[in-house]
């Protein structure tokens, strides 16, 4: 429903967005990950047309952004909770969002009360609401439309644990229902929670993206001896088996197999394990500082 | 880009029909609201009402030897409409940038054009709103003042006249929003709304720079549409004048805005 291809964005001698390629399919939650300044928020702002691209195309629902007729019925936007009037009232914000796109007052309050802004919240003015209940007023404002596809840019932060679980079920059922979601964040636990797939991107390209459970793969089985004098044995007994371990560091061996493979293993070699354990999944976290190192400011030591 | 005014291109099949773009009178209404409905816009439409009703009583009170025309107890309160209202069209412009507000308001309507023409006419219909409720209030004051003056009330007004002063009224609406278009700042455009008259007129008036001056002087388009049989070397330096501080910065502007990245 989103699809990408080769969208650059420079800025002088500055790649903000490189060469970057995918596509969000009906029905999945896709990630968009990065550190700070590597070009999320730009790449997002070009697909909405909002930044004229260098180079690539970028359409959603089969056309540009810009070509869509009345594109707040087709896709829920949102790039920044703080951009509204100060001055209006979140009731006033909706309405105008409402009016614009003609789906009525009752709507708009539906919207609002779902997103969980109560009536007395919702008569305050925007310039007294807390970053949270920006972010509830932009996707309320993003839903208006009853849209197939949702764009939003961080809109996890500033919400309290009980609105990241609220945003997190809501995205889910958007999603299952059909709809594509494309969310960034640099929360990478609550993309990880949320997100089918995953886009990882540093210094404008993508360094890495596909199924969550792809790239977060098990890294297979950790086991150590009881008996130093032992592990040669079993380095051979894995071996021979066609797991040949890697050294786990700490005297530790890690094997492509799983836990009970290799315990059964060690028995029929008779040896003797001290530990034997999943090698820890790698989590997002793990793989976002991996895979972004070389393009991170705090580089390698991060 | 899509004919301003007509509805886009259809679209694909919603579950009403085809999709459908945002037509131009309901962007036109969402426009007029977004200048009545902040606390700024709306105080500068009270402050510039209650100074016109402020001029009236003033009229009512120590204005005895004043001709009781409407012509010119219009012409008197409508001073702060002409002076205030010019400021609604530059925040109509620049509060989409200060607020950031453009980053919603082009999303839901990239095609950017239509925005800056439904702002446009919509700050051209709320001085008109504005000026009808200035028009009935001067009616009253007229009314009470000839009640309690006594004398002649001449309510006829000559259409020349009229017209003159509803065209310096358009002519300052859209230099408002010319200069909000371009330079995207409401402080920048409002002192320099301002600052500009009040810098070209008096220096002008000097021998030397007069002969360029002129040419430039926003004084003088409304005195070819106020002053009676103003002369051909007046329309010349106010239709001149015209165009360098409302035709050039409004192209200025469209251009810029429509290029112009929204962050």
């Amino acid at each position: 429903m989103i699809d990408v291809q080769h969208l650059s964005k420079h800025y002088g001698a500055v790649r903000a967005v490189d060469d970057v390629t995918f596509t969000v399919p009906p029905g999945r939650v896709v990630g968009f990950l990065g550190p700070n300044g590597a070009g999320k928020s730009t790449a997002m702002r070009c697909l909405v047309g909002l930044s004229p691209a260098t180079g690539g195309t970028a359409t959603v629902l089969g056309r540009r952004y810009a070509d869509l007729p009345n594109p707040g019925l087709q896709v829920g936007v949102l790039l920044d909770a703080s951009a509204q009037h100060a001055g209006r009232t979140g009731t006033e914000v909706l309405a105008l969002g409402a009016a614009m796109l003609g789906v009525g007052a009752a709507r708009a309050r539906q919207m609002q009360r779902l997103v969980g802004l109560t009536d007395a919240e919702a008569k305050r003015r925007v310039g007294a609401y807390s970053l949270g209940m920006r972010q509830r007023l932009g996707i309320a404002h993003a839903l208006l439309g009853d849209p197939k596809v949702l764009i939003l840019d961080e809109p996890v932060n500033g919400l309290d644990p009980g609105g990241i679980r609220w945003m997190r079920d809501l995205l889910r059922q958007f999603a299952d229902q059909g709809g594509a979601v494309l969310l960034s964040s640099h929360l990478l636990s609550e993309i990880e929670q949320v997100a089918d797939d995953l886009l990882v991107i540093g210094n404008g390209r993508i360094v890495a993206q596909g199924a969550k459970h792809e790239l977060l793969g098990g890294r297979g089985t950790a086991v150590r001896v009881a008996d130093p004098a032992d592990r040669p044995r079993l380095e051979q007994a894995l071996a021979s088996a066609g797991s040949p371990p890697r050294d786990g560091g700490d005297g530790a061996l890690v094997v492509d197999a799983d836990p009970a493979t290799v315990g059964r293993l060690a028995l029929q070699a008779g040896v003797a394990l001290a530990e034997l354990r999943s090698a820890q999944a790698g989590t997002l976290e793990d793989v976002f500082l991996q895979l972004t190192a070389d393009t991170s400011r705090e580089g390698r030591a991060a | 880009m899509s004919s301003v005014g007509a509805p886009g291109p259809d679209g694909p099949a919603g579950p009403d029909g085809p999709i459908r773009g945002v037509p131009f009178g309901r962007l036109l209404g969402v426009e007029v609201r977004k200048m009545v409905d902040t606390r700024s816009g709306r105080w500068l439409l009270i402050v510039i009402a209650a100074l016109a009703v402020l001029i009236l009583a003033a009229l009512l009170i120590w204005g005895e030897s004043q001709p009781r025309t409407f012509s010119a107890y219009f012409t008197m309160a409508t001073i702060p409409v002409g002076m205030l209202l010019p400021v609604v069209g530059i925040l109509t412009m620049t509060a989409e940038w200060s607020q950031r507000t453009a980053l919603v308001t082009f999303s839901l309507e990239p095609r950017r054009l239509r925005v800056l023409v439904a702002k446009s006419l919509a700050a051209l219909l709320v001085t008109a709103a504005v000026l009808v409720v200035v028009a009935a209030a001067t009616a009253v004051g007229l009314v009470i003042a000839g009640a309690v003056h006594g004398g002649p009330v001449t309510w006829s007004v000559s259409g020349r006249e009229f017209a003159g002063l509803l065209g310096t009224f358009v002519v300052f609406t859209l230099m408002g929003l010319a200069f909000g278009l371009v330079l995207g700042n409401s402080a920048v455009a409002i002192v320099l709304y301002y600052l500009i008259p009040m810098i070209v007129a008096p220096l002008s008036a000097w021998d030397k720079a007069r002969p360029v001056l002129q040419w430039v002087d926003p004084s003088a388009i409304s005195q070819a549409l106020t002053v009676p049989d103003a002369g051909a070397e007046v329309w010349q330096h106010g239709s001149a004048a015209f165009a360098f501080w409302v035709i050039l910065p409004l192209v200025a502007g469209t251009v810029l805005t429509l290029r112009r990245e929204v962050k």
